[in-house]
């Protein structure tokens, strides 16, 4: 499921006590300049450009998304989904600026849209009187999808990620997985930078909670 | 206890979104400058031409509104361009920004109005249901003057923004009503502070709800 990808070019910051992978600034600086070339010419009509921009921006997105929907799936239609909002809006971009930020926004908001779509269902659903289908499981019983996961800790991890609420979670993508700075996951989320600092500590200290009961 | 979250693999580019990409052609990026500097001339527009209409107000001869309409034209312009314009390296106008500019400028042309507005002899005083009537007759048409403004900074700006859209659109809003406000201190006779407070200062109020609802039509 998570596979090496543009891993050898992130470094380490250690949150929770493991080591999660953040891109260091100055490796942050030059891909920026690179995308924001390559935004500039698929403005313009370069259809190359957008494979490129596809290409480094998908996986952290995915990887963004899935973090915060907490289902792959539904994290690769939220991706294409994010890619199409993105096309529809190319010339909002302001030539020489960073597009990620701008981008992870559209994610955001199309994992909201999501969010907010599957908490309808969930509600239309609990109208009926049918009960809830159980959710798919592998022949050893675990959730279906778990098998492919690397390691027992980041299913954990994940599990836990997935009970915080979707605001917690995702100032704690934001600021500790993607590594952007407080200000910019404020900006991409639509909210200030002292209730992302809230939000991110309060997630920090509920995954503490719940990976050390888990550990224990 | 080590633990790395790898990058996932994502998907290739699927149908829907080749397809999509297949539509577009070339566009020009947006360039925010351009976008303050058209906003602010179509403020002045709308302001000179708003006055060339109603008339300047008769008791302006006792009257001195040099300052406050420089006042009110500074946090009009200023809060416009702050808002419209992203920090430096963005694509996106800040949310930030725009939330402090709308507080600032209410707060701002409400304490000015207090300091520096006059009125005369030749000035109209109401009372009572009069001076409420008046209040509501300059607001409804403050805000009247502030929609077209409203609707420029839409389509330069609110509706491209995918997020807090409502926080850029009360910002650009305040602007207008600052700007529907000036004229409003312009053309306007009836003097007393509670009605430039509630009836000048409050067309900037209702001119950022109307730009917050104009966001409801922004691109999500």
């Amino acid at each position: 499921m998570y596979a090496q990808m543009g891993s050898a070019s992130r470094g380490s910051a250690d949150w929770l006590g493991y080591g999660m992978p953040v891109a260091s600034p100055v490796v942050q600086e030059r891909k920026a300049s690179t995308i924001a070339d390559d935004m500039l010419r698929y403005v313009e009509g370069d259809r190359s450009a957008f494979d490129r921009i596809y290409t480094s921006t998908a996986p952290r997105l995915l990887g963004y998304l899935a973090g915060l929907l907490a289902d792959r799936a539904a994290a690769e239609d939220a991706l294409q989904q994010t890619f199409i909002r993105l096309h529809d809006a190319r010339d909002a971009y302001v030539r020489g600026a960073d597009p990620l930020p701008w981008i992870f926004t559209i994610a955001h908001r199309v994992a909201l849209d999501e969010l907010r779509r599957r908490r309808r269902a969930r509600v239309r659903l609990a109208l009926t009187d049918d009960p809830l289908p159980e959710p798919h499981a592998d022949l050893d019983g675990s959730a279906a999808g778990s098998a492919d996961l690397p390691d027992e800790r980041l299913h954990v991890t994940l599990a836990a990620l997935a009970h915080l609420p979707e605001n917690q979670r995702a100032a704690l993508l934001l600021t500790k997985l993607e590594g952007r700075s407080v200000a910019e996951a404020a900006e991409i989320a639509g909210t200030t930078a002292g209730a992302i600092k809230l939000r991110a500590h309060r997630a920090y200290i509920t995954l503490r909670r719940i990976l050390a009961k888990e550990s224990s | 206890m080590s633990l790395v979250f790898e990058q996932p693999v994502p998907p290739p580019p699927g149908e829907v979104l080749r397809a999509h990409l297949a539509r577009g052609g070339a566009k020009k990026p947006r360039r925010p400058l351009r976008d303050a500097l058209v906003w602010s001339l179509g403020a002045a527009t709308v302001a000179v031409a708003l006055i060339a209409h109603f008339g300047v107000r008769p008791d302006v001869v006792g009257v001195d509104l040099r300052w406050l309409t420089l006042a009110w034209a500074l946090v009009a312009v200023g809060g416009a361009v702050a808002t419209i314009l992203p920090r430096a390296g963005q694509v996106l106008p800040s949310v930030s920004r725009a939330r402090v500019v709308t507080i600032a400028s209410v707060a701002l042309l409400a304490l000015v109005t207090a300091l520096l507005f006059r009125d005369s002899a030749l000035s109209v005083h109401y009372s009572g249901v009069a001076e409420l009537r008046g209040i509501v007759h300059c607001d409804g048409l403050g805000v009247l003057m502030a929609a077209p403004l409203v609707g420029l900074a839409w389509a330069l700006v609110i509706r491209r923004v995918p997020v807090s859209a409502p926080v850029l659109g009360a910002a650009m809003g305040a602007a207008a009503g600052a700007v529907s406000g000036l004229v409003l201190n312009t053309i306007c006779a009836v003097g007393g502070r509670t009605h430039a407070l509630v009836g000048h200062v409050g067309v900037v109020v209702l001119g950022a709800l109307l730009g917050a609802l104009s966001s409801r039509f922004s691109r999500r």
